[in-house]
Parts: C-alpha cells; structure tokens; sequence
C-alpha cells in the first residue's frame, strides 16, 4: 500500500505497540508488547499483546509487559496483586529471544515502593540467565529514592515526551549527564523519533515512534 | 522453528479448548493526540452511527467509522432490526481486557485440589477458562452422592495429565507424545467413565491428535445423556480446525490476508468445516455454544480462505438491511486486506472492489491514501485530482440512477455529494445549491455544511461561509445525544472565520474530549465542568499573532465562566507581563487592573505594581511576584497554574522558567510532536494594529531567557538596592536557574557575577549559604 515506515536509528531496539508495523529494513531486535495490565480500583484488568509474528529468526524479541496505573479509578491494594505482574514478566521471558524481558511500569511517587519491590520480587522469579530491563520515567534520573540499588540488570530512562520537564533533562542530558542517576548515564535509554534525541553512548537504545512506524495517519484534514 | 507458516497460523487459531475470541485485535496509535477532536474514529459510538448520529466526518476517521457514516447517509438513519438504541450508554473501559483479580490465574486458589494452567498469552493451548470449567466439574462430582475419595483422587490424576499436556507447544507434543490419559475399568459407573473419555478426549486434543480428539468429542456428542454431550459437537470442529493446520497434513498456503483464491484443498476442508458448524448452529439444544462455534468459523474463514474472507465481509457490509455487526463484519473487517505486495495486481483488485462495492468506494474516495500522505505536494495534488474527479463523477450521476436493486439511491447521491465537498474540488453552483438543500434532520447534514463553508471560506466568500457555521454551532450546542468533537471543530471552524479579536476570542476555548489512555482504551470521567483550553491553533494565536492590547481584549472577550477563568487569567498575565518587558506603562496597568478581577488573590500584587513609580521599581515587583507566583508572559506555557490560583512557590525551590523565548511556540510544538498539528485553522489577521503587534514581537524576540533576564535584573537590583530585602533570595535563583532548562550563552557569565555579588554584598545570608557554586 505504499506505506513508508520511519527510519531506525543503527543499533537500536524498535518499541512496538500493538497495531505497529514492522520497521523496515528489519531491525536487530524489537520490543513488542507481549501483554498489557491495567489496574484500576479493585480490578487488574489484562490483556495480551499482538506481538508480530513470522519474523525471522535474526530479529532478536524482547517481550514487554506494559503495566498501566488508571488515572480514572485509581487502583486499590496494588500490594495484593503483584503476583499478577511478576507472573506475566516470567511468562513473558519465555518468548524473549534476546535474552532480556522488559517491564515498562510508569510509578506514581505514591507507589514507589510497590514499584521496587516489584522489580525486585520480578528478578528473583526469572531464570538467571534472563536479563530484566526496566523503563524509567526521565524525571527519576534526578533521584536516588527510585533507581538506587535497583535489582533491574537495565533502567532505560525514557527521554521523550517529558512535559514541562523535557527543556531542562534535555540539557541535562547533553550538557551534564554526570548529574543524571548512575544509572541513566550509559546503560540504556529510550527516546522517540519525533523528538531530539541526545547523543550519549548508551550500550542500548530503544526508540518509539508516535506514528507506530507508519506514516499513517498523514498530515490531517489539511485540504 | 521449522514450521513459521504453519506455527503462525497454529498460533493465530489456537485458543482454549472452551472459546474462541471474538475479535481479532484492536490498538490505538496515530499522531500527537487532539484534546478538542476526535480526528481518527467518529465520536459517536456504533450504535448511535447506526441510528444517523454521524457528527462531521473526517477524512482521518478509520475505514469503519467512515463505512458507518456512509451507512447512515444512505439509509437515512433508519437501523437494522434489533440494533441497540442509540442512547445505549458507552463502556469506560474497551472490550478485551480481563479482570486477572477476579477470573484469572489467582482464581485457582478456588479450589486448591485443582492444578493452576498456564495463561493463553503463554501458552496457546491453555486458558484461565480451562480452569475455571475443572473447577465447576470437580464441584459437581464432589456433590455426587456416588463419589469417593478413589474416584475424585483419580478424577484430579487424570486432570494433571491433561494439564500438563496442554502446557506444552502442541508441536512438541506431537513430536514426542506423553502418555494419554488411560480409560478407567468398565466396572466403574458409567458416569464416572464417561468424564474420564471427556479427559481422555481433552489430553489427545493438547497433545495435537486431533483426528482422536476429533472422533472422541464427536462420538461424546452423538452419546444422549453423556454430561459433556454439549460440548462435543463444537470440540469436535475446533479439533477439525486444528487439524488442518498441522505439519503432518497439506500445508497451509498463506497469500497474507488478500484475495488471492486459496488453494482447493483449503477451500474443501473450509466447506467441510462450515457444515459440521452449520449443524451445531441448527441445533437448539446446543445454543451455549453457538456464539463460540461462530467464532470459530470466523477463525477458520481466517486462516484457511483470508482472500475470500475479506471480500465476503466486504460483502456482508454492503447489505443495508442487516446488522453490520453480525458475524463481527465490523471488528474483522480491519484485520484483512487485499493487499498481495504485487502493486499491479493490487491496484486492479481495488479497483474491482471499488466497483463492486458502493460504500468501499466511497471511504477510499474521501480518505487520503498513504501515498497521497507521503507524496510530493505535487503527486499528492495529483493523486487528490483523480479522487475529486471521482466523487464529483459519482455525485453528477443524480439520484435517478441507481447504484443496486435497493431503494437507496437517494441515500447514495447524498454520500457523494458529501464525498465532493470533502475533497476540495472548486465548489460548483450545483454542488452548492444542492448542499444547502440538504435538510437539518438528514444525517449528513453537519457533515455537508462544515464542508460546505471550509469551501466557501477557500473560496473567499467568508461571510457565507460564518452564516453557516454559525447556523451549525447553534445547532450543535443543543443536539442530542451530544458530540463534543463536532461541536469543538464547528467552533475551531468559527474561529477561523473571525472578523476581530473579540470574534475570535468567543471562540478561543472549548471543552477538552474524555480523555482516553491510548495505551488502555480508558475512558476517562465526564469532562463536565473540565477547565476550557484553546487549540493548538489558538495557543499559537495568542502566543504570535496579538499584540500588548490584542491580549488585553481576548482576555475580556473570552466569555466569562468559571471554566474559562483559567486561560482568561493566563492570557491577561501575559499581556500584563509582556507589556512590562515592552516598557509599555499603560498597557501594563490596564492588564494589571484585568489580572486583578480575574485573580483575586493577585489584588494585593496589581494594586502595588501600579503604585510605584513606572521603571525599574516595578519591574523588580513584577520580577519577584512572577517568579513567586508562576507568572508566565508565554500563554503557550500549559504547564502552568491550571485553576487561576497562582499558589506561593517554595522559596528555595524558585527557579526563572517563566519564559525560554516570548512569541515562538513553534519551538515547543516541534519538542512535543506536534508540528504536524498546525495549520488546521487560523484565524486571518484580526489584530487590531498589526504593524504594532510586529514591532512588539520583535523586541520581546530580543529578550534574554526568563534565566539571564532574572540574573541580569537581579544583579543590577542587588547593585542598586542593597539593603532590598530580595535582593540575596533573587541572586539565588538566578545562580539556580542557570543550571540548566532555558539558558543563554551568555548564562555562566552572568551565574558567576550574580554569584560574586551575592558572596561580597551578603556573606552571611542564608542564600549564599546555599549558592557555592555558580553554573
């Protein structure tokens, strides 16, 4: 259908929401959304993901299990049901070819804790071959209450779509990364492909594209 | 891995023993999200569409938003039998989720004799439904009064067999089969052997012996009075199903979803397969598995017919009569195509189908193809050219000519004479007589006169075109059921046909949408009384377009509510600040005076900024305020207060972010992804002195970053004044905020004075204390 995909940069992992087309040329290896849970209230509402099939082999997969926290019903007892994520991440790494497995959870502060503890519980349930990767809100790179000791073997703080932080962690990203939490520094980061993005030497990159890697939908109803 | 294909479609057929899922997928993506409109799915829902509730059709809406629109053009409104009424009430929450707390895994604690089964996410063969169906069949044979420990005990044996079976890829089950569950003795009640072929039929079909599993549930569902009887009918097909997808039988061709014809040997075991189904569904007594034996058709047409599965939705779409949502057409319809990745073979396959199908046609008339959107702006114009001349084509034909035996030939002129509006054709007196002819009750009737004046407005004919909209916006404000993504693009559309800044300014701001997460398809609460917010197109506006006294204006003409108090009061500050930096002492104290009735608890601030003498004094008031208070000379500064309150900041935490560059949120839009964004609709130059408002912008243009503004004041304040008693506070957020955000290049020169300044005039305040460094 003529349909051109945005470009990824060398080296990096593509972030594949459901309904994402393939990049191409085919990147090395891809993040796709494995399974999504949303808690909200009392209820821990789950669904899988539709990761794309048929790949060959030589693109390497590192399943994510995207959590999301409802901002309409805020969820109730979250401590009660970690086992829910732990179980999913564990699951989830099963179909890693890459290796790693990913949990992308955005915390609020008030569950911080919750947040540690369930990376921590998350490690100890996977195989010790398996490498756990987390996603990072960029604003924790200015904290140590959320990054230090954290039992993730990769924090991928995620320098997009910031708000009113992004002006001032762009610049502290480029011009002083030595102020960022170790952790932020060089093992990983995300950013997007509609956003300036910085070039520091993280060993791993996974970048998102607002449009899915497609085109579509096109400039809007400018006619 | 040796077998993609075939595990692919295994993968894509196989779900529990129990159900099969109904839709296929659904995601949400797109570009930066519309707060105000609804750009890509109409806003009403299915069963309002049906009813002719259409709202203004988008050419950005998806395929099946649109073929719904065009649906209930053509029938009028008038829905198949027994669709849902229109005022059926929205779910918060999409279809596909699971409640995990209270059906999921955790369930299994229901009954701890039960072995938990893996998730359908990482096992395919599984399913909490598994589970769930153990658990009431254990329950019930712990209520028999023949049971025993022995018969229960070797009931949960034989469960964990099958269980761990159907832990297993079914491919490596097939590889290497365990052990099938063992049939109990004959001396055993009959009840009790009858569950244990139910086990046993279970554990061939995990175990991929689907020709076993096949003829076992098919004989349980022949035997009267079996207690699975009911389900062995529709297991059986499922097993059927899987069979055909095995490595061991003819291997599956996979064309992707096009309407290349499958090879005859799918066909026939698709054929064979919808008449074991058909049977099932004849059958009354076996209604609990009706829907899921539809569904499972739906899968087989899927997997083994995707070419002729599209065309027969794209069929089913076309009879006006029917429920389009039967057989889930609408939910499925997305996911196939004709696409085959040959582009000659392609374009003759649309152009078939277009011919064939009317509603087809016409949503790839009014919807911007993916090569229009990537294009040059010429073969874009091209590509558009050929579409325009269709739909103009189309409607030219009249109503008199029929476009099928149905008696909605009316109904098809109407589309096409919205379809002609839509794509920019020069706007013909035919066309335009026959828009305004187009009766308030017909459901295309927003949708034609939007685009209809968006014509006239291009057409340079701007006062018809406000007569229009403002006929809409009327309309809008009190239709029933309500479209709040329609009534903010008619009011988006207004705004665009100002004729003044207080005419732009009544329609500035408009109510956000409910929010949806495009992660989770939540719907957010009511926006009821959410606080209005301007476009995109209307933040710019204010931000580049207005001049000191433009500002001043639209923060009176705003209509007054406490839902616009906060961007009244945003806007007002901005004036007020802007024409402060300007030197513009009377524009200052007018906006002082507006700030101060719209903000009570800044009275104390304006009333001051007024009494002192015009020049550095109040500056320096101005200064210290904003940076306590959050003031902002940038409306375009969304982050900001949101309720019109201006809190206290924390002293220590003050940092100069009340500006980067006064007058250029293009910048920010470009960091937010939202450049795509601009240009919908502007308003034409309305200002009031617009060689004025240029020569303001300008100046302010100039002006350092809010950082070096406030380092470079704060210095010379400490200089001048050094008994003030802010003057060290102000030395210290200047130092501060030369860390990093908005700087200049000039920023450690004037951090390193402001810090020489703070270190020689007040060693001993506590601010220098907390400024050892300069940045």
């Amino acid at each position: 259908m003529g349909i051109d995909a945005a470009p990824l940069p060398a080296g990096g992992v593509a972030w594949m929401w459901d309904g994402a087309r393939v990049p191409q040329p085919l990147p090395a290896e891809i993040a796709p959304v494995t399974r999504q849970i949303l808690f909200r209230g009392r209820q821990v509402l789950v669904r899988p993901g539709h990761p794309p099939r048929g790949l060959p082999a030589s693109v390497r997969v590192t399943p994510v299990v995207h959590v999301e926290m409802s901002v309409v019903r805020p969820p109730v007892d979250i401590d009660a049901h970690e086992a829910i994520v732990v179980d999913a991440v564990v699951r989830a790494a099963r179909r890693s070819t890459s290796g790693w497995v990913q949990l992308d959870l955005e915390a609020h502060p008030s569950q911080r804790l919750f947040y540690r503890r369930l990376v921590r519980d998350v490690r100890a349930a996977l195989p010790p071959g398996t490498r756990l990767s987390v996603t990072a809100l960029a604003w924790w790179c200015r904290s140590s209450d959320w990054l230090d000791d954290l039992a993730a073997d990769e924090v991928v703080p995620m320098f997009f779509r910031m708000g009113r932080d992004g002006p001032a962690l762009r610049a502290l990203l480029a011009d002083e990364p030595a102020r960022l939490h170790p952790r932020c520094r060089d093992e990983a980061a995300g950013f997007a492909l509609q956003e300036p993005a910085a070039h520091a030497p993280y060993r791993r990159t996974y970048w998102f594209d607002n449009r899915h890697w497609r085109t579509w939908p096109p400039a809007q109803d400018t006619r | 891995m040796t077998h993609p294909l075939r595990l692919h479609a295994l993968a894509l057929a196989a779900a529990c023993l129990f159900t099969a899922s109904a839709a296929l997928a659904s995601g949400d993506f797109g570009a930066p999200r519309d707060e105000l409109v609804n750009r890509s799915a109409a806003d009403y829902d299915r069963d309002q569409l049906l009813h002719g509730h259409v709202g203004i059709v988008l050419p950005t809406w998806d395929a099946m938003s649109q073929y719904l629109a065009w649906r209930a053009i053509v029938t009028s409104g008038q829905a198949p039998a027994g669709a849902r009424p229109a005022s059926a009430a929205a779910r918060d929450v999409p279809a596909g989720w699971v409640d995990a707390a209270a059906s999921g895994p955790a369930q299994a604690g229901d009954d701890p004799d039960v072995p938990r089964v893996p998730s359908r996410d990482d096992r395919p063969n599984c399913s909490p439904d598994a589970q769930a169906f153990a658990i009431k069949t254990l329950a019930a044979i712990k209520a028999r009064p023949d049971r025993t420990p022995a018969r229960i005990g070797a009931w949960l044996d034989a469960q964990r067999q099958v269980f761990a079976l159907c832990e297993r890829d079914p491919l490596d089950v097939l590889a290497a089969a365990d052990p099938l569950v063992a049939p109990l003795p004959a001396s055993e009640p009959v009840y009790w052997r009858q569950l244990r072929e139910y086990q046993m039929a279970a554990a061939a079909f995990y175990a991929a012996h689907y020709g076993q599993s096949q003829s076992a549930f098919a004989r349980i569902g022949r035997t009267p009075g079996h207690p699975m009887q009911g389900l062995g009918a529709y297991l059986a097909l499922r097993s059927h199903l899987r069979a055909v997808q095995l490595p061991t039988s003819a291997a599956l061709q996979s064309h992707g979803p096009g309407p290349t014809p499958a090879p005859p040997e799918q066909l026939a075991d698709l054929e064979a397969l919808r008449k074991e189904g058909a049977a099932i569904l004849r059958d009354p007594a076996l209604a609990p598995v009706h829907e899921d034996t539809a569904a499972t058709l739906r899968r087989a047409a899927f997997l083994l017919a995707p070419g002729q599965r599209f065309v027969e939705l794209t069929s089913m779409l076309d009879d006006l009569r029917a429920d389009p949502s039967r057989d889930d057409a609408l939910d499925d319809w997305p996911f196939v195509g004709y696409g085959s990745g040959d582009k000659d073979a392609d374009a003759r396959t649309l152009a078939s189908l277009r011919k064939a199908h009317p509603w087809f046609d016409w949503v790839n008339t009014v919807t911007p193809r993916d090569e229009v959107a990537s294009a040059s702006a010429r073969a874009a114009s091209a590509a558009c050219a050929g579409e325009c001349a269709h739909a103009m084509q189309s409607w030219s034909r009249g109503p008199a000519v029929a476009q099928g035996p149905d008696d909605a030939a009316a109904g098809h002129h109407r589309a096409w004479l919205l379809a002609a509006l839509m794509n920019g054709t020069p706007l013909s007196p035919p066309v335009e007589r026959e828009a305004l002819g187009v009766p308030a009750r017909a459901p295309e009737h927003a949708s034609v006169r939007y685009w209809l004046a968006r014509r006239l407005s291009a057409a340079g004919r701007a006062d018809e075109a406000r007569a229009i909209s403002d006929g809409l916006l009327a309309r809008a404000r009190t239709a029933r059921p309500s479209s709040m993504s329609a009534l903010n693009l008619l009011t988006q559309q207004r705004f665009d046909l100002a004729t003044s800044v207080a005419d732009a300014s009544m329609y500035l701001l408009m109510s956000p949408l409910a929010a949806v997460n495009p992660d989770t398809g939540e719907r957010d609460a009511s926006p009821a009384g959410a606080a209005l917010r301007p476009s995109d197109d209307g933040v710019r506006w204010l931000d580049r377009s207005l001049a000191v006294a433009d500002l001043a204006a639209a923060a009176r003409a705003v209509p007054a509510s406490p839902a616009s108090l906060a961007w009244r009061s945003r806007i007002a500050v901005a004036a007020w600040m802007r024409a402060d930096l300007l030197g513009d002492a009377p524009g200052a104290e007018d906006a002082s005076k507006l700030v101060e009735q719209l903000v009570p608890a800044l009275k104390p601030v304006a009333a001051k900024y007024r009494a002192l003498p015009a020049g550095l004094e109040r500056q320096h008031w101005l200064i210290v305020n904003a940076l306590r208070r959050g003031l902002s000379p940038d409306p375009s500064d969304s982050y900001r207060d949101g309720d019109a309150k201006y809190p206290p900041q924390k002293p220590d935490e003050t940092v100069a972010d009340l500006w980067c560059h006064i007058g250029r949120s293009d910048e920010a839009d470009d960091l937010l992804g939202k450049s795509a964004m601009r240009g919908r609709l502007q308003p034409p130059e309305v200002a009031a002195d617009p060689a004025r408002r240029d020569a303001e912008r300008a100046r302010l243009g100039k002006l350092h970053t809010a950082t070096g503004h406030v380092g470079l004041h704060a210095i010379e304040w400490a200089t001048t004044h050094p008994a003030d008693k802010d003057a060290a506070w102000l030395l210290y957020v200047a130092i501060q905020s030369s860390k990093g955000g908005c700087v200049d290049p000039d920023h450690t020169a004037i951090s390193k004075k402001a810090w020489q300044v703070l270190h020689k005039q007040y060693p001993r305040s506590p601010w220098t204390e907390q400024s050892p460094y300069f940045y």
